[in-house]
C-alpha cells in the first residue's frame, strides 16, 4: 500500500503543483487587489438587488465590506476550476487511465489487490482536494496579513 | 501434486471460446513453453492463471492455490510479464524499477539494476523516449527481479532483436538454474526449443498435446529423394519408423529411438541425397499446423 502511494503521489505531482501554485498565487493577488479598489459606491447600487440576495454567498449587509469581499474570494470560478482540474484528472485516472495505457496488468502481476490500488488513488485524489482548499485559505491568510486596507 | 495444475480450464467470451477444456501440469523446477499461433488462447490461459479472469469451466491451482480465488496468494508465488507490458511513460528507467520492486516483498532494486545493466539498458531515460525493445527489457527486468518461485511470461522476446533475445533467454536460463519453475509463452519454436522441458501446442483454444523434449530430441527424421518405389517397412520396425511425407522422389520420414536400425533399412532401399537431422518441434508444429508454416520468424 505505501509504495502504492508514493507512485500515485508521483504520478500526480505535477499537476498538483501547478494547480497548488495557481491556487495560492490567485488568492495571494485576488485579496490584494481588493485592498486597491473601494467599493462604497456599490452600497447605493445593490439596495436595488434585495431580492436577488439569496443568490449571493455573501449577506448583502457585508458585501462590500472588506470581509465580505474577501469571503467573496472563494466563490470566483477559478478556485472551483482549480479543484475540477486535480479532481477530474486524478479520478480518471484511477481506472481509465491504467486500463487504457496497459499498465494495469503490470502492476496485478504483483501481489497487489485492485481495493488497495484503487483506495490508494482515493487517497492521494482526496488529499491533494483538501490541501488544495487549505492552500486557497492559506493564499487568504497570508495575503491578508501582507496587505493592510 | 504438480506445481502448476489445470483441470479442464475453459474461457469463453460469449459465443467465442478462447480456451476449451485445458489439463495441464508442470512441474516444480522445469520449463514449460507455450507455443500456438496467435489467437489459440496463449494470454487466456496464462490470464486465467494469474486470477485476472474467472474460468468459464474447470479449475487452476499454483502450489494447491486456486488462481481464481486466492489470487492474490498465488501473486506472492508468481512473478509476471504480461505479453503487452506498458510501462508509465513519464517515469525514467530508474524509477519505475524502484516503483515496482516495492510493491513485493521479495522484490530487489539491487537485483533489478544489475539485470539492467547486464542488459544495457539505460535507465537515466524517460519510458516514453525508450524505443519497443528498450521498454520490453524493462519489463522482462521488473518481471525477473525478485525471488518468486513460478515466472510466467507471456512472449518475452516478442519485438525484441535476436541479440537481445538470447540475453533474454540467458536470464531465463540462470533462472532455471535457480530452480525457478518458468511457464513462457512464445511463437518462436527455436527459443522454446533451446530452454523448454515440456512444451505444450495451443490451436483455436484447445491443447493439441503436450511433448517432453527429452524425448522428442530422441527422434530424427531423414529426408532423401528415391526412385522407384519404397519397399514396405519391415515388421520390426514398423513401432519406429513412419513416412510423412512422400511423393514421386522426395521422402520424408522419421525414426523414433535408436537411428542405426532403420538407416540399416533405408539403405537397402536405395534412397539417395539422404540428411538425417533431429526431429525438433518443427516438425511437430508442422505436423499441427500444417497450413501454418510460415508463421515463425
Amino acid at each position: 500500500m505505501k509504495s502504492m502511494l508514493s507512485r500515485y503521489i508521483l504520478q500526480g505531482r505535477t499537476v498538483f503543483l501547478s494547480c497548488a501554485l495557481a491556487m495560492f498565487a490567485f488568492m495571494l493577488l485576488r485579496v490584494w487587489s481588493i485592498t486597491l479598489l473601494g467599493s462604497e459606491e456599490f452600497r447605493e447600487i445593490i439596495k436595488h438587488f434585495k431580492d436577488f440576495e439569496k443568490f449571493s454567498p455573501v449577506p448583502f449587509s457585508q458585501l462590500i465590506t472588506y470581509t465580505g469581499r474577501v469571503a467573496r474570494t472563494f466563490n470566483e470560478p477559478i478556485v472551483l476550476f482549480v479543484i475540477l482540474i486535480w479532481t477530474i484528472s486524478r479520478g480518471s485516472d484511477t481506472v481509465a487511465g491504467q486500463l487504457n495505457r496497459g499498465t494495469m496488468e503490470m502492476l496485478l502481476g504483483n501481489p497487489v489487490s485492485r481495493r488497495s490500488i484503487y483506495w490508494s488513488q482515493f487517497l492521494v485524489t482526496t488529499a491533494g482536494t483538501l490541501a488544495l482548499a487549505s492552500l486557497a485559505w492559506l493564499g487568504m491568510v497570508v495575503s491578508v496579513h501582507l496587505n493592510t486596507v | 501434486m504438480a506445481f502448476v495444475e489445470t483441470y479442464q480450464l475453459s474461457k469463453s467470451f460469449g459465443s467465442f471460446t478462447a480456451l476449451s477444456k485445458c489439463s495441464l501440469q508442470i512441474e516444480q523446477g522445469s520449463v514449460f513453453g507455450l507455443l500456438g499461433p496467435n489467437g489459440a488462447g496463449k494470454s487466456t490461459l496464462i490470464r486465467l492463471l494469474m486470477g485476472f479472469m474467472t474460468p468459464s469451466e474447470g479449475h487452476a491451482q499454483i502450489s494447491g492455490l486456486d488462481c481464481h480465488r486466492q489470487s492474490l496468494q498465488v501473486r506472492q508465488l508468481t512473478s509476471y510479464l504480461p505479453g503487452d507490458a506498458r510501462l508509465d511513460r513519464q517515469y525514467r528507467g530508474k524509477q519505475i524499477l524502484k516503483l515496482f520492486t516495492g510493491l513485493r516483498s521479495d522484490g530487489s532494486l539491487q537485483k533489478a539494476l544489475e539485470m539492467a545493466d547486464y542488459l544495457e539498458l539505460d535507465l537515466r531515460r524517460k519510458v516514453g523516449s525508450m524505443s519497443t525493445g528498450m521498454r520490453q527489457k524493462l519489463a522482462v527486468t521488473i518481471a525477473l527481479a525478485n525471488q518468486a518461485p513460478l515466472i510466467i511470461l507471456d512472449e518475452p522476446t516478442a519485438n525484441l532483436d535476436p541479440t537481445v533475445r538470447q540475453q533474454i533467454l540467458g536470464l531465463l536460463r540462470r533462472k532455471r538454474d535457480e530452480g525457478k519453475t518458468i511457464l513462457f509463452s512464445s511463437h518462436i519454436l527455436e527459443e522454446v526449443e533451446s530452454i523448454s522441458d515440456t512444451v505444450a501446442f495451443l490451436k483455436h483454444g484447445e491443447l493439441i498435446t503436450t511433448a517432453d523434449l527429452s524425448t522428442l530430441r530422441n527422434n530424427h527424421r531423414v529426408t532423401g529423394t528415391i526412385s522407384g518405389v519404397l519397399p514396405s517397412i519391415p515388421d520390426s520396425l514398423t513401432e519406429q519408423i513412419r513416412i510423412i511425407e512422400q511423393d514421386d522422389i522426395n521422402l520424408t520420414l522419421e525414426i523414433t529411438g535408436d537411428i542405426l536400425n532403420g538407416l540399416t533399412w533405408l539403405q537397402s532401399t536405395g534412397i539417395e541425397n539422404i540428411s538425417i537431422e533431429p526431429a525438433r518441434l518443427r516438425s511437430l508444429y508442422e505436423e499441427i499446423h500444417p497450413e501454418r508454416q510460415e508463421v515463425d520468424v
